[in-house]
């Protein structure tokens, strides 16, 4: 059953800031290689999340509202 | 046992002449938000000199003329567009002083070579310092004013915190504190004592390398350690690239937390209903912090230098041209934010460029966010009913063009 939210990361873009990680801790996290990881796209609220986003100084993450239909 | 947690409160900060760290290129300007606000209704970029209240600066006729960013949305698109507006605008004076560092360093050179100090600023290996590390820091400067209810939170507090967290975190002995901060100031005020800055910036390549060889020599839990031993893709740091990022510590890390955390007191000072709801409840300071690096951040502007022709808001940029974000500027643009000039840490967005943006977004931001919360966090515990104390016929207020602060934060409480 997917969650509320559909959480996209550019892995490529990330420079690994943490700032995601920082905002939106249970959702975010960075791996091995410092660039982000998604641990749980549905455990942090929208404005949490909203934040995350916001704050990724590369512009890696967006953030959409799943489809209900989709 | 690591060398850091020893003898945390014996050492004599060193004395404090707050007019050593001023900004005094820039004059003495009190607020230039209401003209920043002036040239930013006007026009989101601006080409040629502006007056901040400082005096323009001479243009170089042989120069493109210099550009000026004012919008939020501007500064943005600047610092994402790493291509067209280079760091290497950085290699003259700074890259003098401090060597060369990731702050002048262009992809993909700078993102190997951020990779390599990264780990080490992420804020869940930082969480180790808290406790043990700034917290008695910080208790130790309260020690020494406390039984007196009064004090000077920036003489007493604001100032000497960072260089001694950066002192423990680098794991130097205590015994060396007074000229570890003696050369921060002396390297970080560079631009009004050329000669003194360039002498500290030798002194500390050499006290360095004697640290770095005898932390080759027996490592322990503590950041030269690290540097000497990080590799990353079989890529490691040279000695001349350490002592390089460890002089940029010093204005980096520890006179930009100085600034902030004097700025968060004065915020929450001078809006005493946000104090107490933060002295209640002190996951406030989360977002409090992040206010005050949108409405005042330490470091206003940073720069660039364009790479092509180009265009900004439909204003044209020449290649080689010289580019001031002014930040902030854009962390009270009118278009995005409401009430910009207020302090409020309840406001709905905590998007702001007072980190800067992009690839080189501050490094030590989860450093600067985690020790600032501490030292208020602590000095919340100890002190009951603070509050701003001005000495009669005195003005108070955050200082500076570049570089802001305020120059003394008054204040009277009760010892818990």
């Amino acid at each position: 059953m997917p969650g509320p939210f559909v959480i996209q990361v550019d892995r490529e873009l990330c420079m690994g800031s943490g700032n995601c990680h920082f905002w939106a801790a249970t959702t975010f996290d960075l791996g091995d290689d410092g660039r982000v990881v998604v641990l749980d796209p549905d455990a942090d609220d929208e404005e949490q999340l909203r934040v995350a986003a916001e704050g990724c100084p590369v512009g890696a993450i967006t953030v959409t509202r799943a489809d209900p239909a989709g | 046992m690591s060398t850091f947690a020893d003898a945390v409160t014996t050492e004599e900060p060193v004395p404090f002449d707050p007019f050593e760290l001023q900004d005094t290129v820039a004059g003495n300007v009190v607020d230039p938000y209401p003209k920043m606000a002036e040239l930013l209704a006007e026009s989101p970029v601006h080409v040629g000199p502006v007056d901040l209240g400082a005096g323009a600066d001479p243009s170089f006729s042989d120069r493109p003329p210099p550009v000026t960013v004012f919008g939020f949305d501007e500064c943005v698109a600047v610092l994402k567009d790493n291509e067209t507006y280079s760091s290497t605008v950085y290699e003259g004076v700074v890259g003098e002083v401090m060597g060369r560092t990731i702050l002048q360093m262009d992809e993909p050179e700078h993102r190997m070579a951020r990779a390599l100090v990264a780990p080490a600023f992420r804020s869940k290996v930082l969480e180790r310092w808290e406790a043990g590390l700034v917290r008695s820091v910080v208790d130790g400067l309260i020690d020494r004013f406390v039984d007196r209810g009064r004090a000077d939170l920036v003489r007493d507090l604001t100032f000497n915190f960072p260089v001694q967290v950066i002192a423990r975190i680098l794991g130097l002995p205590g015994s060396d504190f007074p000229r570890f901060q003696r050369w921060a100031i002396e390297i970080t005020s560079v631009a009004t004592n050329w000669e003194r800055g360039v002498a500290a910036s030798a002194d500390l390549r050499d006290y360095f390398a004697n640290v770095m060889a005898e932390r080759r020599a027996s490592p322990d839990d503590d950041l030269i350690s690290e540097l000497v031993a990080v590799e990353v893709d079989g890529e490691r740091l040279t000695d001349e690239e350490i002592y390089s990022f460890l002089r940029l510590l010093l204005p980096a890390g520890v006179e930009t937390t100085y600034r902030a955390s004097g700025s968060l007191l004065y915020g929450l000072l001078t809006n005493p209903d946000q104090l107490q709801a933060v002295v209640e409840d002190r996951e406030l300071l989360v977002p409090a912090f992040e206010e005050v690096v949108r409405w005042e951040p330490p470091v206003t502007v940073i720069l660039r230098r364009a790479t092509r022709d180009t265009e900004l808001a439909g204003v044209p940029v020449q290649a080689g041209a010289d580019v001031a974000l002014l930040l902030g500027a854009a962390n009270r643009d009118a278009r995005k934010y409401e009430h910009p000039d207020q302090f409020d840490l309840f406001r709905s967005s905590r998007q702001h460029v007072g980190f800067g943006f992009g690839v080189h977004v501050c490094l030590g931001m989860h450093l600067a966010r985690m020790e600032t919360r501490v030292a208020l966090d602590t000095l919340f515990d100890r002190v009951a009913d603070l509050r701003f104390d001005p000495e009669p016929g005195q003005d108070y207020h955050i200082h500076g063009l570049a570089f802001r602060s305020p120059l003394a934060l008054p204040v009277a409480f009760t010892a818990r």
